[in-house]
């Protein structure tokens, strides 16, 4: 049974059967885009019970599970090569469930339905493309094609901003393509004979190590503008602004992934020595990437903006963990991508929420005393913020712990700067949740609903999923035991 | 072999030049009311023609009329392409253009003055060829005779034409008078007797590439595209955007290969470049600067055909690197780009047409909010665009790979590096014609008239363009079997 192609490209299928609905079936539309991510999401659920963390290996085809190979242009060694291991199965995963949770997010669309949900389910294709794909050829297709429907979304059902943002996101995407694209041609010739496939790529690990620091240094530019690093990271602010919520929920949680997995899949195993060579331009990004985000995040008056900006701080502590390339960072950062990709969308719900609610986003405006009329999202935003923080009982506690209990045996220093920068945040967080929900009631406020059961159905997965993984992480951690290690041992 | 044989291999241009005939004279006949006859009757010889080239892949190549003309693979490719293109032309001509004969004769002279100009392999029937085409393009140019731009821009096409034609065969002239022969590969031969290369090599490269320069759009000869393409009618910029830049294209090539180079140690895949032994640098400079100064210019354009006139310069810019790297990998990552180009270009050139005659105007900011007007064309632009931009799945991005490809293997990079960022830079031209037509609000609602035979060319163009996009290698199996023209020393057994 072809489970893989079928949670890729369910997806479009739902896309072209709307495209047949004429555009005033809105509700059918919705219902269908619902149906279509629920059964990926029912697979991807099945895949993570039927997957077995016991055979996984970075570096050979067996380590793969779930394999699909055929043969699609021959004489380049172009392969439709989709296959899941320990590396992408909590992103498919995590992919799978944000797309269900952004259909119900998006329920309230009232403009050209049509054209969103055709978009939207084009975007879970191509980025659960990106993650399952093992050919560098048909990895590059999906990862370029995920920038177009996002464009669109953002540039049509966005905020005031949303033709500056969109064009601003095409134009950084485009250009990490365009790099990308040099260091995969690069890779293809400097095998013999010419492939795209990564196994034989990282087999064929005799690169000179002039080679392969210049071509480390290349996919790094491509990755670290998604990340997003500093200094390529103007991109993600505007967007996460003017972009509707479900797109919104799949960008900070899902897209931004993709730089890290890429990371993780094509350099690491690939460019190893280059990779230890570079270990410390890895710590002082991810490190430089936390304490500035973390300072620009104290001045953010505009709550997506500070979550745009929280995003960049622990992404950066993502690119930190794996940098000192130690097992307790490694299997930290892997996890962090994971546990904060929850805790992102749920950041972005909570906001979503309030903002809806109040028809504001500045901290100043909105507020104070909400705990008063809506207990149940006060509930649901603290979770949220005090995920950001890594509080004890919280999956993202483990995680954050072990990245830094990882890089403190090689980068004390940063890591101490890192910390110290997350204790910032984290007043922060705490400052606007009280000033936000706590104190005395304000008058305009007396019509505020509680939350809605909707927002119940699209809040319960994520919640149940922090404080499940917070309280008992072997769960998801006997996952990606095997294949972390196995990555691990292949680079010292 | 004689002239008289050398006709019967001559048969798709006596037959374009019969079809031409024929409708001259079928234009004095029928009512003039009628625009579908004519069009019938070329299209018809058009396909004859086409039908004709595809069975002489079975014969044997030789050179004719005591070796003026080679009928070589390489040859019959671009035939084939420029007879397809000029098949289309007439398409998208009906119902505007069509009702006259002289406008179908000056197209099927042009295009026989195509078939020569791919063919030559002697200097005379290289100008032959191209004032041939030349003319029939000045004419074609202006000929819309009531509008006052339509008659500027083929006032310039003819200065500009003329000059750089008289160039060219001023340095064609000194080949002559080094050499004393006029045949390409007889030159060939005396330059390399000695390898003496006169420094006056230098003026002829660089006037032969004045005349071809024009044709093909370099920079800086460039200047006639955007002012003709905007002036001329619609059907006749998709004319000069396809056959003729493909035909300058070719003679570049052929003349670059026969008499610039070496053969290398194998056979069709390696070129070493002689003479000025930097020639391929001076093209990838050519290359950057035109695919840079094309994407920039087009930025600011508000007028669709001179955009689109920007957007060829760039894309020949493109083209030129794979000229650039003498390899049997460039040449057939230039055809490939080629093929797919005349695809792409002619799908965008027939929307804007219906576009065009229903908004009455040529100017993007009238193409506000038409995508909710015209859907389906709407979408079909946007992927053409997106396909000469460059995004996988179609096969722009295809054509483009093997153009970097083939930089990338021969580890010239910087160029690669400039060929990327301008695809940013051409990104950014094509969003703001994108936005126009679906971010932005328009008053008028209701939907656009579109005949159906616009639609059904759309199709043809948008089909293959997303096909091609997944599996293109049919396509690379023609090429590479058109990566074939004769070598000297085969020359001397063939009826020379």
């Amino acid at each position: 049974m072809k489970f893989l192609s079928l949670i890729t490209f369910v997806p479009i299928i739902g896309s072209v059967l709307i495209l047949l609905i004429p555009k005033d079936k809105t509700t059918f539309i919705k219902i269908i885009s619902l149906c279509c991510t629920f059964v990926s999401l029912i697979v991807s659920l099945y895949l993570l019970y039927l997957f077995d963390p016991s055979i996984a290996n970075i570096t050979r085809v067996s380590g793969m599970q779930f394999v699909e190979r055929y043969k699609w242009i021959p004489i380049f060694d172009i392969e439709y090569f989709l296959g899941i291991d320990g590396l992408n199965l909590p992103l498919v995963f995590l992919t799978m469930l944000l797309f269900f949770i952004g259909v119900i997010v998006s329920w309230n669309i009232t403009r050209s339905v049509k054209g969103y949900f055709i978009l939207f389910l084009f975007l879970e294709t191509g980025i659960t493309g990106a993650f399952l794909s093992l050919n560098f050829f048909l990895f590059y297709i999906f990862w370029e094609i995920v920038i177009i429907p996002l464009y669109f979304m953002v540039g049509y059902w966005g905020g005031e901003k949303r033709e500056y943002s969109a064009i601003k996101f095409f134009l950084y995407m485009l250009l990490g393509s365009a790099v990308m694209l040099v260091g995969v041609l690069a890779l293809y010739f400097a095998v013999e004979p010419h492939s795209f496939n990564f196994f034989v790529l990282i087999e064929n690990n005799n690169y000179s190590m002039d080679f392969q620091k210049w071509i480390f240094l290349t996919l790094l530019i491509a990755f670290a503008i998604r990340i997003p690093l500093f200094p390529f990271h103007s991109w993600l602010s505007d967007i996460l602004v003017e972009a509707p919520s479900g797109v919104g929920i799949i960008i900070s949680a899902v897209f931004l992934n993709m730089g890290t997995y890429g990371l993780l899949r094509i350099c690491f195993p690939i460019l190893p020595a280059a990779a230890k060579y570079f270990s410390s331009l890895l710590a002082f990004s991810g490190a430089i990437n936390i304490t500035y985000s973390a300072f620009v995040a104290l001045a953010q008056k505009d709550l997506k903006r500070l979550i745009a900006y929280t995003n960049m701080c622990h992404l950066g502590f993502i690119l930190f963990g794996l940098s000192a390339f130690t097992s307790a960072g490694f299997h930290g950062a892997v996890m962090h991508i994971f546990n904060y990709g929850i805790i992102a969308a749920f950041l972005i719900i909570s906001v979503e929420m309030l903002s809806y609610r109040l028809k504001t986003r500045d901290i100043d405006k909105i507020g104070e005393g909400l705990s008063l009329k809506i207990p149940l999202i006060t509930v649901i935003t603290g979770t949220a913020f005090y995920g950001v923080l890594s509080l004890p009982g919280l999956s993202t506690f483990t995680s954050q712990v072990m990245m830094n209990i990882g890089t403190f045996q090689i980068y004390p220093v940063l890591t101490i700067i890192g910390i110290g920068s997350l204790i910032v945040l984290a007043a922060y967080f705490l400052w606007i949740f009280q000033h936000m929900f706590f104190g005395s009631l304000r008058n305009e406020c007396s019509d505020l609903y509680d939350i809605t059961k909707r927002e119940i159905i699209a809040i319960i997965p994520l919640f149940v999923i922090t404080i499940a993984l917070g309280i008992y992480p072997m769960l998801f951690f006997r996952l990606i035991n095997t294949t972390i290690t196995s990555l691990l041992t292949l680079i010292h | 072999m004689s002239d008289l044989q050398s006709l019967t291999y001559f048969k798709p241009e006596l037959l374009l030049f019969a079809t031409c005939i024929i409708v001259l004279v079928a234009d004095l006949f029928i009512k003039k009311r009628s625009a579908i006859i004519l069009p019938i009757i070329v299209f018809a010889g058009i396909l004859g023609v086409v039908l004709e080239l595809t069975n002489l892949y079975g014969q044997p190549e030789i050179i004719i009329f005591h070796s003026m003309l080679a009928m070589d693979y390489f040859s019959l490719f671009l035939k084939i392409i420029c007879a397809i293109s000029t098949g289309i032309v007439i398409l998208l001509s009906y119902p505007s253009l069509s009702r006259d004969g002289e406008y179908f004769a000056l197209l099927l002279l042009g295009t026989i003055g195509m078939f020569i100009i791919v063919s030559a392999i002697d200097i005379i029937t290289i100008f032959l060829g191209l004032e041939l085409l030349s003319v029939t393009s000045y004419v074609l140019a202006g000929y819309t005779k009531d509008k006052l731009t339509a008659s500027e821009s083929a006032v310039k096409f003819v200065l500009y034409g003329a000059f750089s034609t008289g160039f060219m065969i001023y340095g064609l002239s000194f080949l002559y008078g080094f050499t004393g022969k006029t045949n390409l590969y007889e030159i060939h031969q005396i330059l390399t007797i000695d390898h003496y290369y006169p420094p006056l090599l230098i003026a002829v490269f660089i006037f032969m590439f004045m005349g071809l320069g024009l044709k093909i759009a370099v920079i800086p000869f460039h200047i006639w595209c955007p002012d003709v393409y905007e002036g001329a009618p619609t059907p006749v910029t998709a004319f000069f955007s396809g056959g003729p830049l493909v035909a300058g294209l070719a003679l570049l090539i052929r003349f670059l290969f026969t008499i610039w180079t070496e053969p290398g140690r194998i056979a069709y895949e390696q070129w070493i470049p002689i003479g000025i032994s930097s020639w391929p640098l001076l093209i990838g400079i050519l290359s950057a600067v035109g695919m840079t100064i094309g994407n920039l210019a087009a930025l600011n354009q508000n007028n669709i055909k001179r955009l689109l006139a920007y957007s060829t310069i760039a894309q020949v810019g493109y083209i030129l690197m794979g000229i650039m790297v003498t390899t049997g990998q460039g040449l057939r990552a230039v055809f490939l780009f080629l093929v797919i180009y005349l695809l792409m270009n002619f799908g965008v050139f027939a929307i804007i047409q219906v576009f065009s005659h229903n908004l009455n105007s040529e100017d993007i900011r009238d193409y506000r909010g038409i995508g909710a007007r015209a859907p389906f064309l709407s979408v079909a632009l946007v992927l053409f665009l997106f396909s000469l931009n460059g995004i996988p799945t179609l096969s722009g991005f295809i054509g483009k790979l093997y153009l970097f490809s083939s930089l990338v293997s021969e580890k010239i990079y910087w160029l690669v590096a400039i060929g990327l960022f301008n695809s940013i830079i051409s990104f950014y031209g094509f969003s703001r014609i994108i936005k126009t037509m679906f971010l932005d609000e328009t008053t008028t609602k209701e939907p656009l008239n579109i005949p159906v035979i616009s639609v059904i060319l759309v199709l043809i163009f948008l089909i293959p363009t997303i096909a091609l996009g997944l599996y293109w290698v049919p396509l690379l199996e023609w090429i590479d079997k058109s990566i074939h023209f004769l070598w000297f020393p085969q020359m001397l057994g063939r009826g020379f």
